[in-house]
């Protein structure tokens, strides 16, 4: 194919773009160094998560330098192994969500007729449900398998996902380039993944790391209110509510998980708001 | 103050937090006060929260039929049923029948004499399977046939199939409110206690007055009683501290370091017979064999657990319950922690490593956490699955291997026939042992308890050697106090609901 195609409306803010702004690089900075701790931090647990070796609030020591927990467990031992599972079930459930959205938001979008209405309506009736409603509703009935969690999880984002990436579609699919790769010949997978996707991967990216801190909002929320991981699990989300009548007493079991979830979902939002503003100023730019 | 069982040697009630014991229990001689407001904090009071006598939905419930509501016995400092508004009650030869003579001059809130009839409608209305109590099943053997009026202030109650029942009072006790023919629990909840209803916001607080023909004379001493709910201990006890409440009933073990050393909160602490434990259920592998049950009650370390789960405030147990019942066998040795002795029983069973799911309820998880870590140096692996309370005692109960379990501290037989006797509805463990059975069958025909005790000492050395409870503790109750206010230690759950002996040494605010 020799021909070329008209020039895309708007090409996707590459990553130096975005990390010339300030968020970005801050919120990367954050979230980095988040998901770093939570995914090595077991590497430097000085016990295991779950030995029962202080008393119960006991203040922090020389071998327990964040002190004990509710019953006596090592509150840094715990917080170096509490991330892992808060890092891997959000990030799980965006992408989950991503897939899931964006191939039925491009389908949505592309065909209209029947399968817009079809997958709208779906969409119209998933949405009814907040976040959390969604999820505690089917944890309660199901249980507390981590796999089901960031299913449904990432089942309550879908619709999300879904309208922003069909809204996408429908304005870009009308755009000169698209009508030009149909009369090449391009398949529909190629117009729909290659060039149709790539125009709307800013704004999905925005709307990752909105969800990202969601999901972060929405997993620690979960483990607090007794849905999400189980005892004898290390988790932050847990920790917080394990340790929150120890508060008055002993504060570093309830406050560090809740300083290091709200650094995630903070980071993430930065890094989105970030992403933002590149792609406005990208578009500003023609 | 109850005294001491003979040959209990355990813990004595006593205030002021693990670190001091100060003089908070009110001593002998100090007379109680008359006048003001007392109020109470509980913890989970919710939106179905109601007035019901014999259905309350929650603790708070309980709590205020307490105020509401008096019973033919209630539970004495040390947990054994006395004699309220009965002034009679007495067992035929068998235990068949029990006959039951009230008080006379006894008055409900709203004037109206107690009488038989009320006796008759309330144990009617206990058992009614048009309500649906939770709670009938403490008294599902009397036969609602079987209840008569003799005359005014007489009732005659028999059990079905004309089975013994000597436990009566130890069960109807709880829930059993003597209410009038015409009490509702919405438009008239009516009773004889020592508060009368003025106004009741489910999930808030409630409003009681004292009832002035309270059959004690001179109580209840405070004007007005109220009870006030708060969804966690972190604000309950700043509530204290402030001043907002006098009283907060079952403080968290692991709240007690708040109150050492606090003027303004101290700790009330009532050695209970309120047992924890694990259900081993006989009817799943491996707990169909004897040497695996008994394996694992050498496996816990049962000092630990009351050290983590009660933060101390509790004594070990022998895997039996009720210590305190006066025909408890205190020959039978403690076991102790013997991991050698586990790991060979274990062998000797053909058990392996071993991985289970321990099933417990938001009570039990922290003894299931702690329990779970003393079985990994065995090479069992048990996973907790925390279910709600609907799930937990529901149908599923008698299908988990292993799982958390507890009560108040009641005595022998009583707990015996919920628990893992005869007629326990709730069997979790699916302990059927037929002379086990045959001896309690026995015990519940024998009113006379120095020939009771014969028969519940083999009985409960069937428990011991062959049972299938893993009981590791007895917990202290634990309640936050004002020092405004006039209290007693016991032996009991409940010194902070005796709402006719409670007292305000000033008015507050």
């Amino acid at each position: 194919m020799s021909a070329s195609l008209p020039k895309r409306i708007a090409p996707p803010p590459h990553w130096r773009l975005i990390l010339r702004e300030p968020f970005a690089r801050t919120g990367l900075v954050i979230t980095l160094a988040v998901i770093v701790f939570a995914l090595a931090g077991s590497w430097f647990s000085p016990h295991s998560p779950h030995a029962l070796l202080g008393t119960v609030y006991g203040a922090p020591e020389r071998a327990a330098l964040l002190g004990y927990d509710y019953i006596g467990q090592d509150v840094l031992s715990r917080v170096f192994c509490g991330g892992r599972s808060v890092v891997w079930m959000a990030a799980g459930s965006v992408v989950l969500a991503l897939l899931s959205g964006v191939g039925l938001g491009l389908l949505a979008g592309f065909h209209r007729g029947w399968i817009d209405q079809v997958v709208v309506w779906w969409m119209d009736v998933l949405h009814a449900f907040p976040h959390l409603i969604l999820v505690l509703l089917v944890v309660s009935m199901l249980g507390r398998d981590p796999g089901l969690i960031v299913g449904v999880t990432a089942l309550a984002f879908v619709p999300g996902v879904v309208r922003l990436v069909r809204g996408l579609t429908l304005g870009v699919v009308n755009q000169e380039f698209i009508e030009a790769a149909r009369l090449m010949g391009y398949s529909r997978r190629s117009v729909l993944f290659v060039e149709i996707l790539p125009n709307i991967v800013p704004a999905l990216l925005i709307h990752a790391g909105t969800m990202l801190s969601w999901a972060v909002g929405i997993l620690a929320g979960l483990n607090f209110l007794g849905y999400g991981v189980a005892a004898p699990a290390a988790d932050w989300g847990l920790m917080i509510n394990e340790n929150r009548t120890g508060l008055l007493i002993q504060p570093w079991g309830a406050t560090i998980p809740a300083i290091l979830i709200a650094l995630f979902a903070l980071g993430s939002n930065l890094l989105a708001e970030g992403a933002a503003r590149a792609s406005s100023r990208l578009e500003e730019q023609g | 103050m109850g005294s001491l069982l003979p040959g209990c040697g355990e813990q004595s009630p006593k205030s002021g937090g693990a670190s001091s014991a100060t003089a908070l229990s009110s001593s002998a001689d100090e007379k109680p006060r008359r006048g003001g407001r007392l109020r109470l904090g509980i913890i989970g009071g919710d939106q179905a929260g109601n007035l019901d006598a014999h259905k309350p939905f929650n603790t708070g419930s309980i709590i205020r039929g307490f105020a509401l509501y008096s019973k033919l016995w209630e539970w004495n400092d040390d947990m054994l049923p006395k004699l309220t508004l009965a002034e009679f009650a007495e067992p035929n030869a068998d235990a068949s029948q029990w006959t039951i003579r009230l008080k006379k001059g006894l008055e409900f809130h709203h004037g109206k004499t107690v009488t038989a009839d009320d006796v008759v409608f309330s144990i009617l209305r206990l058992t009614d399977p048009g309500l649906a109590s939770p709670f009938s099943y403490l008294v599902n053997a009397v036969d609602r046939e079987g209840i008569a009026k003799i005359d005014e202030f007489t009732v005659r109650i028999a059990f079905k199939k004309g089975i013994g029942f000597s436990p009566l009072p130890s069960l109807w006790v709880n829930f059993g409110g003597i209410v009038p023919t015409d009490y509702h629990p919405v438009t008239n909840p009516v009773g004889a206690g020592p508060f009368k209803y003025k106004d009741f916001r489910p999930g808030e607080r409630s409003l009681f007055v004292r009832h002035e023909n309270y059959f004690l004379n001179g109580q209840p001493y405070p004007d007005e009683l109220e009870i006030l709910d708060f969804k966690d201990q972190t604000s309950r006890f700043a509530a204290l501290v402030s001043g907002q409440i006098h009283l907060a009933n079952a403080v968290s073990p692991d709240q007690i370091a708040l109150f050492r050393d606090n003027p303004r909160a101290r700790l009330l602490v009532s050695p209970t017979y309120a047992w924890n434990g694990f259900y081993l259920n006989t009817a799943k592998k491996p707990f169909d064999d004897i040497r695996v049950r008994q394996a694992f009650r050498l496996l816990v370390d049962r000092g630990e657990l009351v050290k983590r789960v009660f933060n101390g405030e509790g004594r070990i147990a022998n895997d039996l319950y009720a210590a305190h019942d006066p025909t408890f066998n205190h020959d039978i040795p403690q076991r102790l922690h013997d991991p050698d002795g586990a790991r060979r029983l274990l062998r000797e069973a053909g058990v392996g490593k071993l991985s289970l799911e321990l099933v417990t309820n938001a009570a039990g998880s922290n003894a299931a956490v702690v329990f779970a870590e003393q079985a990994r140096r065995f090479d069992i692996d048990l996973h907790i699955r925390q279910v709600d309370e609907a799930t937990y005692n529901g149908s599923e109960k008698a299908d988990w291997a292993i799982s958390t379990g507890g009560s108040l501290g009641l005595p022998y037989l009583a707990a015996a026939v919920s628990i893992d006797g005869p007629l326990a509805v709730a069997n979790r463990s699916n302990f059927y042992d037929a002379r086990f059975h045959d001896l309690i069958h026995q015990a519940l025909k024998e009113p006379d308890v120095e020939r009771q005790k014969t028969i519940v000492h083999e009985a409960q050395r069937i428990q011991h050697e062959r049972g299938s409870l893993l009981i590791w503790g007895f917990a202290n109750a634990l309640d936050g106090v004002s020092p405004l206010v006039g209290i007693q230690a016991e032996r009991s759950h409940f010194p902070t609901w005796r709402f006719d002996r409670l007292w305000l040494r000033e008015d507050t605010a």
